[in-house]
Formats: structure tokens, C-alpha cells, sequence
């Protein structure tokens, strides 16, 4: 066991893990930031997906989403996603190896389809509305069915957005070859929970 | 600048991973539309969709977030949303089951 004058010896140099002069979590600044923002979204999201659960749950009756919405599109949306995460998963990888020519093909790709899943949502709202569905009515069941869908869509679909943004500038910044592969790696982690979200969407929204 | 950190054969190892790991969640998520799609008890089909979509955020964090390759410190630091989810969803629970207030 080591004697008090050696802990704080250990302690002074900072050699001791949590002793300071040290990352504990070897985690950069930059990457502890983007979590702890995307740990305050994920409560967003978690309020707004219980909410609507207890809603669904408790209501007499509600419809069948797949049928309302038809599973085809939302499969389609799905796919184009989850493949837009791989890509930038992609992107990362490149970024950190240094290869900006890849890193910047694959952020284009994500941005893409980041945008053709953006207008596959306008498309299927814009269906949805025309169906006579509005925030507090629908013809399809209790109200708050179409509440929650324009809700949990809406602030996901402004999360989707934001992204594209995000990653336009990112795409930017590795044209102008000033980025790192870390700087990357932070709009990677936001995609993903952008993506993440989605997966709760899908499952709890439209096939359960 | 962009920084140079990983020999060759690392990042083509890398690649490889992201890329099997998409192909692991379209092969997932076509598992959930086929149990859509498949007659079966509901409480079973809800059961594996659930199971399906776990598997789905295990392979996002864990490989696209690199939560797998982080400390188990920061992995747990990670799942404080998780605790208070789970605190928001007790805490709203009676709310539909002492007293609903939906007709």
C-alpha cells in the first residue's frame, strides 16, 4: 500500500489518473461538449417519446401508424438514414486517417441523404395534411395521434436539419483543409443520435 | 490540418467495421418490417421489435459512437439520460394508471 507522502507525491506530478494535468475520460474538450449537448437532447426526446406512450397507451383506441402512413415510405426514409450514418462513420474513419478527398466524398453522400430523407418527410407531411390532419384533429382517431406525429416528427425532422447544416460546414472546412479528424468525429456523434432517434421513432411511431 | 494518426491496415480494418455494422442494421431493420408484416400475438411481435431496435442502438453507440472503444467511465457517464428516463417514466406512470384524465 502506498504510504500518504507517495500518493501525494503521485498527485503533484499528476501521474495518478483523476490527480489533474490529465484527460480521465480521454476524451477531447470538443468531444465532452457535443456529449453532454447530446445528453441534455436525449431528455428531449425521451419527455416527448414517454409522453406520447402514456398517451397511446391510455387511449381507448388508436390507429394502426403503418396503415395511416404506409410502411413502404417510412422504410425507404429508414434505410437512407441509418446508410447516411455509415457513410459518415465513413467519413470519420477518413478524417482520422488524414485522407481529405475520401472524408469529403463521404460527407457529401451524408449530406445527401440527409436532404432526400428531408423531403421525403415534407412529402409525407404535406399527405398527411392534405388527409385533413392537423395538429389537434385527424379522421384518423383521438387527436392527440396526429399531436404527436407532428410533434416527434417536427423536432426530429428540425434535428435532421440542423445536421445537414452542421455537416455542410464541416464539409467546408475539410475543402479548405482546416479540419481535424476529432472535429469530424463531433458532427459524426450528432448524426448518429440524430439516427439513434429516428430507431426509437420508427419502432415506437410507426410499427408498434 | 488533418492530422495522419492511423497506419493503413488500422484504418482499413476500421472501414470495414462501419461497413459491416451498416449492413447489420438494414439486415435488422428489414427483420422489423418482416415481423410487421408476419401474423403473430401481439405482445410477441412488440416484444421482438423491441428487441430488434436494442440491438439496432447497441450497434450505433457502440460502433458508429465508438462507445465501445471509450472507458467504461464515460460509457456509464453516458447513460445518466437512460436513469432519468426511466425517473420521468415512473414519475408520469400513475398519472394514466391511479388517475387517467384521457375520456
Amino acid at each position: 500500500m502506498a504510504s500518504a507522502a507517495e500518493v501525494i507525491e503521485r498527485q503533484q506530478d499528476g501521474s495518478t489518473e483523476w490527480g489533474g494535468g490529465k484527460s480521465p475520460l480521454r476524451v477531447s474538450e470538443g468531444k465532452m461538449g457535443m456529449w453532454l449537448f447530446l445528453m441534455s437532447d436525449a431528455l428531449t426526446f425521451a419527455a416527448l417519446l414517454l409522453g406520447y406512450l402514456m398517451i397511446r397507451f391510455s387511449s381507448p383506441s388508436w390507429p394502426v401508424p403503418s396503415e395511416v402512413f404506409g410502411i413502404g415510405l417510412v422504410t425507404i426514409m429508414t434505410t437512407i438514414l441509418m446508410m447516411s450514418s455509415a457513410t459518415l462513420a465513413l467519413a470519420v474513419g477518413s478524417a482520422h486517417k488524414g485522407d481529405r478527398a475520401a472524408t469529403l466524398r463521404f460527407l457529401l453522400i451524408t449530406i445527401i441523404g440527409g436532404a432526400i430523407f428531408l423531403g421525403l418527410q415534407a412529402y409525407e407531411w404535406t399527405h398527411f395534411i392534405q388527409a385533413g390532419a392537423r395538429p389537434f384533429s385527424n379522421p384518423f382517431g383521438p387527436p392527440m395521434f396526429s399531436g404527436s406525429f407532428f410533434i416527434i416528427t417536427g423536432v426530429h425532422g428540425l434535428h435532421v436539419l440542423s445536421g445537414v447544416i452542421y455537416l455542410i460546414v464541416v464539409a467546408y472546412r475539410v475543402y479548405q483543409n482546416t479540419f481535424s479528424g476529432d472535429f469530424v468525429e463531433r458532427a459524426g456523434l450528432y448524426w448518429h443520435f440524430v439516427d439513434i432517434v429516428w430507431v426509437l421513432v420508427f419502432t415506437l411511431f410507426y410499427l408498434i | 490540418m488533418a492530422e495522419a494518426t492511423q497506419t493503413h491496415d488500422e484504418h482499413a480494418k476500421v472501414q470495414q467495421e462501419y461497413i459491416r455494422t451498416g449492413i447489420w442494421l438494414l439486415v435488422l431493420m428489414v427483420l422489423k418490417v418482416g415481423v410487421v408484416s408476419v401474423e403473430m400475438p401481439r405482445t410477441l411481435m412488440v416484444a421482438t421489435l423491441l428487441v430488434l431496435m436494442l440491438l439496432k442502438l447497441w450497434l450505433i453507440t457502440g460502433v458508429f459512437m465508438h462507445l465501445k472503444y471509450e472507458k467504461m467511465t464515460m460509457v456509464l457517464f453516458t447513460a445518466v439520460p437512460v436513469i432519468f428516463a426511466i425517473i420521468l417514466f415512473f414519475g408520469i406512470l400513475p398519472d394514466f394508471t391511479i388517475s387517467p384524465w384521457l375520456p
